[in-house]
């Protein structure tokens, strides 16, 4: 149990090598990146292959060649039905993954969360709010046209004008695009924000046909068939069932090795596994550790993981009236709180003990930061300070309802009870808890907070800038060093200068007790031990494009 | 009989305005709204909210609203899904076959084997032959169908590797959802009948049937059976009514796109507009099976037949 697996081990290896060879080669990269200002440029000639490059089964991310295509179809068992296949209205994790294989964005994020090329060929910033973008010339969309700068244009804008993408693409300026010819515009946002580039990685804006979106109009969000200028087309739709999709053979890169991807929908996580067990699907998403465990001894299936840029953190509501504003009661329960173990018991191998509120490779990370430690003697100390004795402060502990996490929140309650804390579980239906968050009304929590970008600014803003009060705020949180802090990193352009910034951040953050992070969970994909080129980006999107069977 | 029918169809329209007047309140009342499935709660803020309710509409008062909602019903218009953006009537129509096919098998399944194991339980009651029927149908009435299920998965799909774990492509998918849909069904109508059978075969007019000499097999089929069939076809009508609602433990395991499944997830989403029209639509289909019982039931005794004016015909 505590040996990873094969497939675990061959990750580990193949993220390894990778981060050293790109550790050796990216000298370049790293240099254009500590610049005041930031570009992408596409260094290579052969940018299309790289236009996917992480994690990958085979410990080798390059995609096959032409030779490598067959006529062989993939089955994939996802967990949820996207909502919208617009990519600017789409907004869960499952959609983003199903929008990576019909549809590109201008660049994309490697390994180390550094922006490369994609249908962009470079992106020059030309001030603190102007972008020009030199479009890759001769990239086809799945209906045959041209993409042009005037795609792009429609593309962003919309998205920026949707209430779904406002975080990601809110900042655009939409009357700020300026179309110098059909392969290279000017955009503006309407603030600085050092985050921006990262922002135009996120499948929220993903560039798609106009003709064919404004063609559909409303019924875009059901059949975007030949609006991508991805590996893949998709080509149907069946709501309940699944989506299907086809190699696009004039993709501008390498063509996909797979003639077919069967993207179903299968909710159940055991239907999933006895699917992949059966060999009925290729791909099993959202492998649990429990899963991984049945697994374990099967030498037809691998489990590839992932760490992605998410942590999931305990938040103190800090309105005025609720036990949790005062800042010695959060410290008390941050020490009162065992992580690690709770971590090991809820989660197993599939998550690391979070320690500050930034998941490790992200911007501002810090290892050495100090957080809390297990001491429940201290968080005795510290509830007496606060005026509490054994048994005075009840509170509730309430959360979106999930098996595993009513464990978490049984054991959580253990450890307050053995300080002294009265606390009560409150599992909270969905939408419900949607609703509690918005009204804020919620005292202690837990949520998880991710970074489609990897941008630090992702994780931290949302959840801790005053203007966000009380959702996703839902610490509450109103500290105007902390606001400050927070936008200033969002307009500080040096890599360095930034990072400190993000660093300096989460010290404060630890420091009050304004939330505690508690783990940054792992995300497993279970596939075919026969296929290869699996490639699992840092920002739990898989790639099929690069993916061959030898069934 | 026809006057019959159009009485009972009549009879149903202030049915079905109840129906969509009671789920368009208890939406209204309901809790939340689509916002919280439609953005990411992680980024969306309140203005962000606000602007998609705008957007959908969600802002107006409650007699706006219904009205808004009864007018289009009355131009036969579903609407849009608030999540997804299918039509409604579309989204419906491609989730009512695999419910319909699933549930017309399990209620063939459950209805024949059910029937004919509780005759034969009740013919020969107390042997051992009912008692191995009466403890499985014990079982079957006990066990959660979605256990069934997953016991039918291990068994058939991953150890002998005959039939699909899930999905809903051929025949082969649907063999595993119908026998665990008809379980509980089967085992229902076996105790029915058997109770039914043992109540009419130690009536007088079944020793008076043996007495002129019929046979053992028209005494059960003819004198027996046909006088025992009205409890047997009201739980019958009633099983294939619920099945027709669909099971979502069922669609959820076996990865059936069926109406239940549909149902669960537009309220989990508050996506009122596709529950409104499903409820509306299994309420019709609850009406008709209704319908249909009763229909039957006429035709199996004599007595409520006079009830529907068919006396008149002299039918037999």
């Amino acid at each position: 149990m505590k040996q990873p697996r094969r497939g675990v081990r061959s990750l580990l290896a193949a993220t390894l090598a990778a981060s050293l060879v790109l550790g050796a080669c990216g000298g370049d990269d790293d240099s254009d990146s500590t610049e005041d200002t930031e570009s992408v440029t596409d260094d290579s000639a052969e940018a299309s292959g790289e236009a996917s490059g992480e994690a990958s089964t085979e410990g080798e991310s390059e995609t096959e060649t032409d030779s490598g295509a067959s006529d062989a179809t993939l089955v994939v068992g996802q967990i949820l039905e996207p909502n919208s296949l617009d990519p600017s209205i789409q907004a869960n994790i499952a959609s983003g993954q199903l929008v990576r294989q019909w549809a590109e964005t201008l660049v994309y994020l490697d390994e180390d969360f550094n922006i490369q090329p994609m249908l962009a060929e470079s992106i020059e910033q030309i001030d603190d709010v102007t972008y020009q973008v030199n479009l890759r010339e001769g990239v086809l969309f799945q209906n045959g046209e041209e993409m042009t700068a005037d795609d792009v244009v429609f593309s962003l804008a919309r998205g920026a004008e949707r209430p779904e993408a406002s975080s990601t693409l809110g900042s655009i300026d939409v009357d700020g695009f300026e179309i110098i010819d059909d392969y290279t515009l000017t955009l503006t946002t309407l603030e600085p924000s050092a985050a921006f580039l990262g922002n135009l990685a996120h499948d929220q804006a993903s560039i798609v046909s106009e003709t064919v979106a404004t063609e559909r109009g409303e019924a875009f969000g059901q059949d975007v068939s030949g609006a991508g200028t991805g590996p893949f087309e998709l080509v149907s739709w069946t709501p309940g069932v699944g989506v299907e999709l086809v190699r696009f053979d004039d993709y501008w890169g390498d063509t996909a090795g797979v003639a077919t991807i069967e993207w179903n929908f299968v909710p159940d996580e055991s239907s999933r596994l006895v699917m992949l067990e059966t060999g009925q699907i290729d791909v099993m998403f959202g492998v649990s550790a429990l899963s991984a465990q049945t697994l374990d001894g099967n030498d037809d299936v691998e489990v590839t993981v992932i760490d992605q840029p998410r942590n999931r953190a305990f938040f103190f509501g800090q309105a005025e009236g609720m036990p949790t504003a005062d800042v010695l009661v959060r410290q008390a329960i941050s020490s009162a709180i065992n992580r690690p173990a709770l971590v090991q018991a809820v989660f197993g191998d599939f998550a690391n003990t979070a320690n500050g509120m930034l998941p490790p490779g992200v911007l501002g990370y810090d290892p050495d930061l100090v957080t809390y430690d297990y001491d429940p003697d201290r968080a005795v100390e510290l509830l007496e300070e606060a005026g509490y004795g054994p048994g005075e402060l009840e509170i509730t502990l309430t959360f979106f309802h999930q098996e595993q996490l009513v464990r978490l929140a049984e054991i959580v309650q253990a450890d307050l009870d053995a300080v002294g804390i009265n606390a009560e579980i409150l599992p909270m239906e969905a939408t419900a808890w949607v609703d509690a968050l918005a009204e804020g009304t919620v005292e202690f929590g837990f949520h998880g907070t991710s970074s489609r970008s990897g941008d630090p600014n992702d994780i931290l803003y949302s959840r801790f800038h005053s203007e966000n009060i009380p959702s996703p705020n839902n610490n509450q949180v109103n500290d105007p060093e902390l606001d400050a802090l927070l936008e200033e990193g969002l307009v500080t352009f040096d890599r360095d200068e930034r990072d400190a910034v993000y660093r300096e951040i989460d010290a404060l953050i630890a420091e009050n007790a304004y939330s505690l992070a508690f783990s940054n969970e792992l995300v497993a994909l279970g596939a075919q031990s026969d296929l290869e080129g699996l490639v699992f980006d840092r920002t739990n999107s898989p790639r099929f494009y690069t993916v061959t069977t030898n069934d | 009989m026809l006057k019959f029918i159009a009485y009972r169809l009549v009879m149903a329209i202030p049915v079905l305005l109840g129906v969509v007047v009671i789920v368009f309140t208890l939406s209204y009342i309901t809790p939340g709204d689509v916002t919280a499935a439609r953005l990411d709660p992680e980024t969306a803020t309140e203005e962000d909210r606000e602007a998609l309710r705008e957007e959908l509409g969600l802002n107006g008062g409650y007699f706006e609203r219904l009205g808004r909602y009864g007018g289009d019903l009355v131009r036969f218009d579903l609407g849009t899904s608030h999540v997804s953006g299918h039509d409604i009537g579309e989204l419906i129509a491609s989730r009512v076959k695999p419910t319909v096919v699933i549930a017309v098998g399990a209620a063939i399944v459950a209805t024949l084997f059910g029937v004919i194991l509780g005759i034969g339980s009740a013919v020969r009651p107390y042997s051992k032959f009912d008692d191995i029927v009466m403890t499985f149908s014990l079982i079957g009435v006990s066990m959660p169908n979605f256990w069934l299920g997953l016991l039918l998965i291990l068994f058939f799909s991953l150890r002998l590797g005959w039939l699909p774990a899930g999905g809903y492509d051929d025949w082969k998918s649907i063999v595993l959802p119908v026998v665990t849909l008809a379980g509980y069904s089967m085992a229902v109508l076996a105790r029915i009948t058997r109770g039914s059978m043992l109540e009419v075969l130690h009536s007088p007019y079944i020793a008076t049937a043996r007495a002129k000499g019929a046979s053992e097999f028209m005494v059960v089929t003819r004198h027996g059976l046909r006088n025992s069939l009205l409890p047997i076809i009201t739980a019958a009508g009633l099983q294939f009514g619920m099945m027709l609602g669909g099971s979502v433990i069922i669609e959820t395991i076996f990865t059936v796109p069926g109406l239940g499944k549909l149902l669960v997830d537009s309220i989990a989403t508050r996506d009122f507009p596709v529950v409104q029209s499903l409820v509306l639509v299994i309420a019709v289909m609850f009406v008709l099976v209704n319908l249909i019982v009763d229909v039957f039931s006429a035709y199996a005794d004599p007595r409520l037949r006079t009830q529907f004016d068919l006396g008149a015909r002299g039918e037999s």
